[in-house]
């Protein structure tokens, strides 16, 4: 219960609570030193000086990003005409075999998650932006939702054929996927991201799914399975390689940091 | 009710008045020198607080403060005006502690490899010794997650949405840590008050 006015941070305690504070040293204690007022660090001489010079250096007038529902609606067009212009190139053939109720059902659920993914990338690369869902939940109800969509709504084949014949739209995704991302890249650096892991994540999960949205209206085998394995499989490649790509930049920063 | 209780009203209070710094952020962006000065002259030192760590000296602290104020200095264009200052501040500054932290460990470790180093001795309880230092002691026994959300709470004295905004984390989780590091201070001064009564 004083842990709940602590979070409040503090206020007039009812009277219970309040006899209980005063008769326990170790309650009155926190709930003094938590709310109490800190005494100020003495710093090093100069400190502040010498940062205000360095500061000074490279002092030029900055616009501030733009909202994150404008970054957001900016990432989704870019997302929307990556997807048109190689769904051109390689042609529709995915999106003709699909029937009306397959082609609602990925579209809502790929269009859901490109936007998340947006608002996402949007959240990260501003420091300080309130998240209201982790980003594992946001993947995690993806893959749910695909898998359930897939299984539901699409037909099943035997299982040697779905492993023989599915490396190859892996392989493409995955060739899709490195530009792409390198894009998202490019554009995320404009903002400020705190951590290179967390944002090679949200990168690979980004290409990933731009890569998955372009084989799922190209690629003719729409059988369950494969679009579940391969199609699926991109996604996840893309999630972990950009993870792994942010852990390694983030240790040649450190080094270059130390020298 | 008993006199004391009205010692129990309080409410935590700012150490930094937010609106005065949103204005200066925005004076800041707009490449305003004296902006820049006040800015660095109010938050260096609660950014010096949040940036000591257990194992750093002063001057390592100081060299963190400088990388933060960089860091600071290179993402200003990402401010919003209608967003609060201190968990853009504090966001960058957690990273910061984050990367010092990582660098120290693997510093350290290479030391170790070579020589093997005497066992840092315990920082004795002084007769005398006041609640606040001890319990400022026994945050350094927090893990570095409850550690800095409390640090951020005290220190600060943001509320539980802006922990949450400057751990990129969410309010539930924030409060989670909170809860938990105010069990364990709470079990680590029991147990020096079994001590000091056997003793």
């Amino acid at each position: 219960m004083v842990d709940r006015f602590l979070d409040r941070g503090g206020g007039k305690l009812p009277g219970e609570l309040a006899d209980h504070v005063a008769d326990c040293a170790r309650c009155r204690g926190l709930y003094g030193w938590v709310l109490g007022p800190e005494t100020p660090q003495e710093l090093p001489n100069g400190v502040s000086e010498r940062i205000s010079a360095e500061v000074k250096k490279s002092l030029a007038p900055v616009k501030p990003l733009p909202s994150t529902g404008r970054l957001a609606a900016r990432f989704v067009g870019i997302f929307g005409v990556l997807v048109a212009v190689l769904v051109a190139l390689f042609g529709p053939g995915g999106a003709e075999r699909m029937s009306g109720v397959q082609l609602a059902g990925v579209m809502t659920l790929l269009l859901a998650a490109a936007g998340l993914l947006a608002v996402f990338l949007s959240w990260q690369i501003v420091p300080g932006s309130l998240r209201r869902i982790p980003l594992s939940w946001l993947l995690g109800a993806f893959a749910a939702g695909f898998a359930t969509v897939v299984a539901l709504l699409f037909p099943w084949e035997r299982i040697p054929e779905v492993l023989l014949a599915g490396w190859v739209c892996t392989y493409h995704g995955a060739l899709i996927a490195l530009p792409v991302g390198a894009v998202t890249l490019i554009l995320a650096l404009r903002g400020a991201p705190p951590s290179y892991r967390a944002l090679g994540a949200t990168v690979g999960a980004v290409a990933g799914l731009l890569s998955l949205t372009v084989l799922q209206f190209t690629c003719e085998n729409q059988h369950a399975g494969h679009l579940l394995l391969w199609h699926g499989g991109v996604l996840a490649l893309s999630l972990a390689a950009g993870y792994a790509a942010g852990w390694a930049a983030e240790r040649v920063a450190a080094r270059r940091r130390r020298r | 009710m008993p006199p004391e209780t009205d010692r129990y009203r309080g409410r935590r209070r700012r150490s930094l008045d937010e609106e005065a710094l949103r204005q200066l952020m925005i004076r800041y962006q707009q490449a305003d020198p004296e902006a820049a000065d006040e800015l660095i002259r109010k938050l260096t030192p609660v950014l010096f607080g949040f940036l000591s760590a257990p194992s750093a000296s002063r001057s390592d602290t100081e060299d963190l403060v400088q990388e933060c104020w960089l860091r600071i200095h290179k993402s200003r264009h990402t401010y919003r005006p209608t967003e609060p200052v201190l968990p853009w501040i504090f966001a960058i500054a957690r990273h910061t502690s984050l990367d010092g932290y990582r660098r120290r460990r693997r510093v350290e470790s290479r030391e170790v490899k070579t020589e093997r180093l005497p066992e840092r001795a315990e920082m004795p309880e002084l007769p005398g010794m006041g609640l606040k230092d001890e319990l400022g002691r026994y945050l350094n026994q927090l893990p570095n997650s409850q550690r800095e959300v409390i640090l951020l709470l005290k220190v600060t004295g943001m509320s539980l949405e802006e922990v949450a905004r400057a751990t990129s984390s969410t309010v539930g989780a924030v409060k989670q840590k909170a809860h938990r590091a105010y069990e364990k201070l709470r079990r680590l001064l029991g147990e020096t008050d079994g001590f000091r009564r056997k003793s």
